[in-house]
């Protein structure tokens, strides 16, 4: 496997491509050529970091520093994951943490316990980037799903009240809108599995082949990680829809926006 | 007429009713009785606090303080959708769902706890007597002109048979001709039955004259006697 590894010399070659973003940027005048460079700076400062703190984590071991990595990660996945969300209520800052918490590290706990049992049961070097994986994809359909339920509800105000005043109730006046944002959550996941294998091959299946996994194995991993992932999603999307429910209805069936 | 009679001719009470959005006081300790047959005008300037009242009274907002009794009981939590299908409010622009004319009357069908069904031609009955026809019920909802959609809301509002009715300038966007339909369909359903009642906003003083036989005026959120 030595031939894997990268001297800091050939990972500059793969930073020289970058040019070919900042020549474009500048030939269209696409005025992206700072943030490029900028993204970049953090991309390399971002994993640089990580790769110091996973190093010092593989080391020890042991369980502390391992919950204190995943629940970092997990809050920072919760937190960014309304970072793009134009449209919000008070607390939603928490409904992201809670549903991104609660739905990730359920099916973490079930694929470390059933599926993997990796010895020690924490051992990082598997239960770390397991998680990473489930995080970075159920923060995105958390994300959408409550954008899409509290932008609704503002957009279509008149249409919910004017279902109330008929005596709806307020699962009845907002269920449509509720299941609209679920469904909308769900669609980026849905496509990667449909396409998974066809357009791409995936990042863990791409990792595992180039550490020498057989295909076959690598294959089973990445069925394994998407269906997971998909039900970390689809949990997780419940769970933050069915938090803003109550965050944004009273229980005299009034919408509080 | 005995105290017990007194008691049951009250259809709701509202009382104390207060609501702030910010520094803003929309609704200051207002009180107000709704009894069978009462026709409440209520007036008053832009902003006065007129749609508030009524969206307290259907209990569409959160209020800060004050109750609201329907009935003879508090009404609070399980109570408030039954609650809204007697005290219907009807708001100042109609709101339509996708689909046709016919889907939006169902609507109030199709809840649960509702024994009455979708009546077709009491639907085309009252549509017509709005200067509608029946053509109208296989149309697009979302296609309709302002007009149209303000009379499907109220026929779907009507068809769901509510006892009160609270009518947030039912009018405003109707020409003349529409507009005295209205307000013949309005006061056929109230003298059709001695227990309906409701409170109709509107800048129209003549039209409140016509329609109310109790005028309130509202100014900054408290109101004041006609």
């Amino acid at each position: 496997m030595d031939d894997l590894m990268l001297s800091p010399w050939e990972v500059s070659v793969a930073a020289l491509l970058l040019v070919v973003n900042v020549v474009v940027s500048w030939w269209l005048r696409l005025g992206l050529g700072r943030q490029i460079v900028l993204s970049a700076v953090r991309m390399v400062a971002q994993l640089s970091l990580l790769g110091l703190v996973l190093k010092q984590i593989f080391a020890l071991a042991s369980f502390p520093p391992v919950m204190l990595l995943a629940a970092a990660m997990t809050i920072i996945a919760g937190l960014s994951s309304i970072s793009r969300v134009e449209n919000r209520y008070p607390s939603i800052h928490l409904t992201a943490i809670i549903s991104v918490w609660a739905s990730s590290w359920l099916v973490t706990a079930v694929m470390i316990t059933a599926i993997v049992r990796p010895t020690p049961w924490y051992a990082p070097q598997i239960v770390i980037p397991l998680l990473g994986m489930v995080l970075g994809n159920s923060l995105t359909g958390i994300s959408l799903a409550m954008d899409r339920f509290v932008s609704e509800l503002k957009n279509r105000r008149g249409e919910v009240e004017m279902r109330l005043s008929l005596g709806a109730t307020r699962w009845e006046a907002t269920r449509e809108i509720f299941a609209a944002s679920a469904r909308t959550a769900m669609v980026p996941i849905l496509n990667t599995m449909s396409v998974a294998g066809i357009v791409s091959i995936p990042g863990m299946m791409t990792g595992q082949l180039l550490a020498g996994a057989p295909p076959i194995q690598a294959v089973k991993y990445q069925i394994m990680i998407m269906f997971v992932i998909a039900a970390a999603i689809a949990i997780g999307v419940m769970i933050a829809l069915g938090i803003s429910f109550y965050r944004v209805t009273t229980s005299d069936h009034q919408l509080k926006l | 007429m005995n105290q017990n009679a007194i008691a049951v001719d009250v259809l709701v009470r509202a009382s104390n009713l207060t609501r702030r959005v910010g520094e803003t006081t929309l609704l200051d300790d207002v009180s107000i009785v709704i009894r069978s047959g009462q026709g409440w005008g209520l007036t008053g300037k832009s902003g006065s606090g007129k749609s508030s009242l009524l969206r307290a009274v259907a209990m569409l907002d959160p209020i800060d303080a004050g109750s609201v009794e329907g009935f003879g009981a508090m009404i609070h939590s399980e109570a408030v959708p039954a609650y809204r299908r007697k005290v219907a409010y009807v708001g100042q622009r109609p709101s339509m769902v996708a689909g046709s004319v016919e889907e939006n009357l169902r609507l109030p069908f199709e809840l649960r706890g509702y024994s009455q069904t979708f009546n077709r031609d009491a639907a085309v009955g009252l549509l017509e007597s709005l200067g509608r026809s029946a053509a109208l019920l296989d149309q697009d909802a979302s296609r309709l002109s302002g007009g149209e959609q303000q009379s499907v809301s109220l026929t779907r509002t009507l068809l769901a048979e509510p006892q009160v009715l609270l009518l947030d300038e039912p009018t405003a966007s109707l020409d003349p001709a529409a507009t005295e339909l209205v307000e013949r369909v309005l006061l056929d359903w109230k003298d059709a039955d001695g227990s309906r009642a409701w409170i109709w906003t509107s800048h129209d003083a003549d039209q409140i004259d016509r329609v109310s036989d109790q005028v309130i005026r509202m100014q900054a959120g408290r109101l004041i006697d006609g």
